[in-house]
């Protein structure tokens, strides 16, 4: 196999037409003149794709024979120069409608021995006598493929029908939002002018080999491309210089099956360029060649990964879809080992949340207003009923009857279940039934769990690189990151469950690994409301202890005058009083007692003023969190030397013969089955071998 | 004994070097000082190929060296210093031996691989997981 054999004039211009210049020298004169007919095949490979060419040749006498590969002279070329100096001389001309970037020539062949490189030459010997030789050109590059059909306006003359995937900024709506590590509509609609909007500021992503260069298309747009079914196909971005205007986004096809170039579409008279957002990528046409699909763009999902080499690993079936960055689902595997926690283990908690002292009420921003506006502090009664029903109703500040009072950033309804019933403040309850509101009040405690995902974390390469190199930050809503361990995470299907306590406001996730309870994590949420913090509570102690004094002045003159028999002089006392006395004589004996109630319910209300409050503050900020679950992977940078598999091969855990062996060894034991040394060579055998030995 | 002069050029540790020697000559040789059969010391006649030769196989013990060192030359003779390539001269037992390997040609893909190294950058990719939690409430706990 020769490496590098030498290509001519590659254009790096995108998508124009490409031609690769080469020819190789068999020096041998075994091609006997005016004799054979030799075929040989001809094969030339793109990075992914495979193109066989197979052509015979008919020596004559001394003449040059020349073969067009497939009958098309625009599109391969090759001259055989036989018998001429003990020379077979291939020249090949390859026009190639991309921008592959060459990278390497390889050339094998059955029986082909040493070549060499002569410039633009690969110079080797023949098969030996042989009729059918395999000459094996391979072209290791990366091949664009795409397939398009234009503007809107697009007609297909072969009444093709199509699904197509608009990249136009119709698609806005679908576009991941990377940065915010949104990648869920990624593989919905591809926008690459978005896309390249879509960098992070301190990153560049390159996009290459897509379909814009400098913001137009150009007419090698027009080409079908077929890929059969089974194919794959991925992006990679790749994250390279930072500061690099050119994008890349490098879109790959798997080697098998190969790609066939169909020609050009029934829309390649269309030769006018056009804006980025007006490209569209077909598939499904499926009424066009016996039903095997054209794909540019099709249907199905086209992961995108970040790197090459996971790509690769993609498209050799080493890791699955979910392994890109779009996301996906994949094979769930069960612990079967021991006994397991299941979920179905945690307990259902019934505790009452009303009627206990208290009752729960789930309010909205609406009910909360009405309520604090419309509710307290209003009666429908007169003063006296009002003072009355006030402290009847209150008993003090009727802020006191609220143990707590706080916001959330969720529907409650995800954890409990609420009824709509009468509010009730102690022991006064606003009578549905006299025309209140009810307000929905908050059920039993009942161990609903809210499931928050339940998706499989898939490692990248499928071996102890998914766990050396990376780290996986769990993020949970009004919590933050948990870091999670990859040996016990890692392949499996995670479903995290959210628990919340509506009277603590703790909550509480659980992460299952197959349904089985592996982690707790348990924080709080919740912004209080500042019903009651100091200064709003210095104003209701003032106030009440101002209304307090005022009340028991009014109520002690009112029982004065009604102990004392006096008249009651308009002035002397309050309003309050003066609607007392309007009362009525019937009205004095519960004025009387009144009197005392007040007196010593003025004092209660004076006593009460002191009383702290209930309810604690606590920071919330986490209210402000992103409200969704998501999972931020660290891959650290590995680098492997490109020469170390060759030179040093493959950390391994091989135990049998070392006949089996080849290449470079390290072998930690040796069971000698026949050793004539002694001791002591047998030990510096051991030695040399686990230092390393090359079998 | 019987020593042969070889000339080897690749890696030491090629357990088979056979196919790369290249015989320079076959002279007898005697034992200098107390046998060490790891790191004998052998006297030869001196000509060209003893003082280019590293490598030998006395061929009374059946044993390959590697040429360590050389001293004692005189216009007849040279000490040769020894070292015994255990790998080639018992590659016929390892290879009709058992063994156990941890660096080899079968991959096992689950070991870490000491050789690779990590670079300071890192590459950070987020997925979402779950639907965003929506809708808010006020809740009021009140006595009652």
């Amino acid at each position: 196999m020769f490496n590098g054999l030498y290509v001519q004039n590659v254009p790096s211009t995108p998508f124009g037409p490409v031609t690769l210049h080469g020819n190789v020298k068999i020096n041998d004169g075994l091609f006997e003149v005016g004799k054979d007919v030799y075929t040989l095949v001809f094969t030339v490979k793109f990075k992914g794709l495979t193109r066989v060419f197979t052509y015979k040749y008919t020596t004559v006498n001394n003449g040059i024979p020349a073969c067009c590969i497939s009958g098309n002279s625009n599109d391969s070329y090759v001259v055989m120069f036989p018998k001429f100096n003990y020379q077979v001389q291939i020249g090949f001309n390859i026009a190639l409608s991309s921008n592959a970037r060459y990278y390497s020539m390889t050339v094998t062949g059955d029986n082909i021995g040493a070549i060499s490189n002569n410039n633009s030459s690969v110079w080797g010997y023949p098969p030996d006598s042989v009729e059918d030789a395999n000459l094996v050109v391979e072209i290791d590059a990366d091949f664009p493929i795409f397939s398009e059909g234009g503007s809107d306006s697009y007609s297909d003359t072969h009444s093709r029908t199509a699904t197509r995937i608009t990249l136009s900024p119709l698609a806005t709506n679908y576009l991941p939002d990377i940065a915010n590590g949104d990648y869920t509509n990624i593989d919905k609609a591809i926008n690459f002018y978005d896309i390249t909007n879509m960098i992070p500021a301190n990153k560049v992503w390159h996009i290459s080999n897509y379909l814009k260069v400098d913001g137009n298309i150009t007419t090698t747009k027009n080409y079908d491309f077929r890929i059969l079914p089974d194919a794959k196909i991925y992006f990679v971005l790749t994250n390279q210089i930072e500061g690099d205007a050119s994008p890349n986004m490098i879109l790959h096809i798997t080697e098998s099956p190969w790609l066939q170039k169909i020609g050009p579409a029934p829309d390649s008279s269309y030769t006018s360029t056009s804006i980025l957002d007006n490209t569209y990528w077909w598939g499904d046409w499926t009424d066009y060649n016996n039903g095997v699909s054209y794909v540019g763009y099709g249907s199905t999902n086209i992961p995108i990964f970040d790197s090459e080499e996971k790509g690769t690993a993609y498209a050799n079936g080493e890791i699955g879809e979910d392994a890109s960055i779009n996301g996906g689902s994949s094979s769930i595997r069960t612990s079967t080992i021991g006994d397991s926690l299941q979920s179905t283990d945690i307990p259902t908690v019934n505790l009452s949340t009303s009627g206990v002292g208290c009752y729960i009420y789930a309010l909205s921003e609406t009910q909360i207003k009405n309520l604090m506006s419309n509710y307290l502090y209003v009666t429908n009664a007169t003063e006296i009923q009002n003072i009355s029903d006030g402290i009847w109703l209150w008993g003090n500040n009727p802020i006191d009857f609220f143990i707590d009072c706080y916001y959330i950033p969720f529907d409650i309804t995800n954890f409990y279940t609420t009824v709509n019933a009468d509010m009730k403040f102690g022991t006064y309850r606003f009578d549905s039934g006299q025309g209140w509101d009810t307000f929905p009040v908050v059920q039993e405690t009942n161990g609903q769990r809210l499931t928050l995902f339940n998706t499989t974390f898939e490692g990248i390469y499928g071996d102890w690189r998914d766990y050396s190199q990376f780290e996986y930050d769990l993020f949970l809503p009004f919590f933050g990151f948990f870091k999670l361990d990859l040996y016990k995470y890692l392949n499996h299907t995670v479903r995290c469950e959210m628990m919340f306590d509506v009277t603590t406001h703790n909550l509480r996730y659980y992460l299952f690994v197959d349904d089985v309870i592996t982690d707790r994590i348990d924080s709080s949420v919740g912004i209080n409301l500042p019903l009651m913090s100091s200064d709003m509570v210095n104003k209701a102690k003032s106030d009440r202890q101002a209304r307090r004094e005022s009340d028991r002045t009014a109520y002690k003159a009112i029982g004065s005058f009604l102990t004392g028999g006096l008249a009651v002089a308009g002035g002397i006392a309050s309003g309050n009083a003066s609607y007392a006395v309007n009362g009525g004589t019937s009205a004095i004996t519960s004025v009387i007692d009144a009197k005392y109630n007040l007196d010593a319910l003025a004092d209660k209300v004076h006593e009460n003023a002191t009383q702290s409050v209930e309810g604690a503050f606590s920071s919330s900020m986490n209210i402000y969190d992103i409200r969704y679950a998501y999972l931020r992977i660290t891959e650290r940078e590995l680098v492997i030397p490109d020469k170390i598999h060759e030179l040093y091969n493959y950390p391994s855990y091989y135990m049998g013969p070392a006949s089996a062996l080849s290449g470079y060894c390290e072998i930690s034991d040796i069971r000698i089955k026949s050793f004539t040394g002694t001791v002591e060579e047998l030990n510096a055998l051991k030695n040399a071998l686990r230092e390393g030995v090359i079998l | 004994m019987t020593v042969k002069l070889y000339t080897y050029s690749k890696d030491k540790m090629i357990a088979n070097k056979s196919p790369y020697l290249t015989e320079l000559a076959t002279l007898t040789c005697t034992i200098v000082g107390d046998f060490n059969i790891l790191r004998p010391t052998i006297r030869v006649e001196s000509d060209s190929n003893t003082l280019t030769a590293n490598y030998v196989y006395i061929v009374e013990l059946g044993i390959y060296f590697f040429v360590t060192g050389r001293k004692g030359l005189t216009a007849n003779h040279v000490e040769l210093e020894l070292e015994n390539d255990v790998r080639h001269s018992y590659y016929n037992s390892i290879n009709a031996s058992d063994v156990t390997a941890t660096r080899s040609n079968f991959y096992n893909k689950n070991i870490p691989d000491n050789m690779a190294m990590s670079c300071a950058s890192e590459r950070v990719t987020y997925r979402k997981l779950s639907q965003a939690l929506t809708g808010d409430n006020y809740i009021c706990i009140i006595g009652g």
